[in-house]
């Protein structure tokens, strides 16, 4: 028993220590986990944002299309000459769904932000490709996107920012 | 709730009033109760708007016998009697249809230009009146070297005739505009006189001498309908009586308003 006793007192005893930079390691591989984590879930967020951006805007565009279809059956039933405002209604509604399909099918084609136009994916502006007019145009009843070029003035074109 | 519309149609030769019943949503106001009617209910009823927010003055109308705004008119003041207007009275309020105050609204063309269509008046004889007072600036500098600087003091006293939106709520609301026809109205002398105190004008009284006759400054019996149914809280009134005192100072009022 002495002889235990005599031996254990002499030996270096590591355990301690070796149990104490075992947590510090195991709390940092913790700590970069949960930062991991946590960025990813972030990174993860951002990605899909955007991707839900444009599907959006197709599915958009496709709900117009079957609103065109809705609309083509419309019939007015108030005939009066003066101020029929029923029949005015219905003319513009055909035209609004042009117009909103016309908006829909440049602002996704238009990978950059202008303006009021914001693009999720593609939040700065970018000149050296869409320094250009949308065109619109309604080719044996499909809406057709075409470009046209900007007639610059004196003023150099920059973004305008506040 | 009851709305009771006056209805004309050149088509079927009717004229007349129609009943509506419609369920107000909190915050609606009477062009809004319109647009119920017409997507719900009626849509050959016509009524002229554009702005919805006091801005165009399309959408005059006489609204429980007072010239108003439809999209500034809210049915819960009006049912809660928190809108009431005293005007002095003249042919065009007195009743013509069978109208229940209490649970009713009604909603009429504004009076003393033609009906169109239904709550639609035809605008032209107002805006033709408009016209011939040469509603532009007339700067005495033709082409200044700077921009014409204004005294504050000034630009407040011609923004209360600027305010003017050309509604002809004011023309709706005068006892002169409906007994004779070539009576200027309000709004125009309102806007004539603004014409005259611009600074940048000549000042001359030529503005004051363009409507120096009995249908126009002199014309006014002053009984101020115009200015509480504005809805931009212009007094034409005002600029009349002004424009008056100015013209007797002058000596240039016509035989038989000397005084």
């Amino acid at each position: 028993m002495a002889r235990a006793r005599t031996r254990r007192e002499r030996g270096i005893d590591y355990w301690p220590g070796f149990v104490d930079a075992l947590s510090t390691l195991i709390l940092g591989i913790i700590f970069m986990l949960t930062v991991f984590v946590v960025v990813q879930y972030y990174l993860s967020q951002e990605v899909a944002g955007k991707d839900t951006a444009l599907q959006r805007l197709n599915a958009q565009i496709a709900q117009l299309t079957e609103l065109k279809d809705k609309v083509s059956e419309i019939y007015v039933d108030y005939k009066g000459s003066v101020f029929n405002q029923a029949l005015i209604n219905t003319l513009e509604l055909e035209g609004m769904i042009e117009i909103a399909e016309a908006v829909c099918l440049s602002a996704a084609a238009r990978k950059e932000s202008r303006g009021s136009h914001y693009h999720n994916d593609h939040p700065e502006r970018d000149d050296n490709n869409f320094l250009k007019h949308s065109m619109v145009y309604l080719r044996d009843g499909k809406a057709v996107l075409e470009y046209s070029g900007v007639t610059l003035g004196q003023f150099p074109v920059k973004e305008r920012v506040y | 709730m009851k709305i009771k519309v006056f209805r004309y149609s050149k088509d079927s030769g009717r004229s007349g009033y129609d009943t509506f019943e419609i369920v107000p949503v909190p915050g609606m106001s009477v062009l809004g109760a319109l647009f119920w009617i017409q997507d719900r209910q009626d849509d050959s009823l016509s009524f002229r708007y554009s702005c919805r927010g006091a801005v165009c003055g399309n959408c005059g109308m006489l609204i429980n016998k007072v010239p108003r705004l439809a999209c500034r008119t809210q049915l819960a003041d009006l049912t809660a009697g928190n809108c009431d207007i005293d005007l002095r009275s003249y042919p065009a309020l007195k009743s013509t249809a069978d109208w229940d105050i209490k649970t009713e609204i009604l909603i009429e063309p504004l009076p003393h230009l033609p009906v169109i269509k239904d709550l639609v008046v035809d605008m032209d004889r107002f805006f033709e009146c408009y016209r011939t007072i040469e509603p532009t600036l007339k700067p005495v500098d033709e082409n200044p070297e700077h921009e014409r600087l204004m005294q504050v003091s000034k630009v407040t006293e011609l923004e209360e005739y600027t305010n003017c939106i050309l509604c002809a709520t004011c023309v709706g609301s005068c006892p002169v505009n409906g007994k004779s026809e070539g009576y200027m109205g309000p709004a125009v002398l309102a806007k004539l006189y603004r014409f005259h105190i611009d600074p940048r004008e000549a000042g001359d009284g030529a503005r004051l001498l363009a409507a120096n006759t009995g249908s126009g400054w002199w014309g006014c019996e002053f009984h101020t309908n115009c200015k509480k149914v504005c809805p931009k809280g212009v007094p034409p009134n005002q600029a009349i009586g002004k424009a008056r005192q100015e013209l007797k100072n002058m000596g240039k009022a016509p035989p038989g308003f000397e005084k």
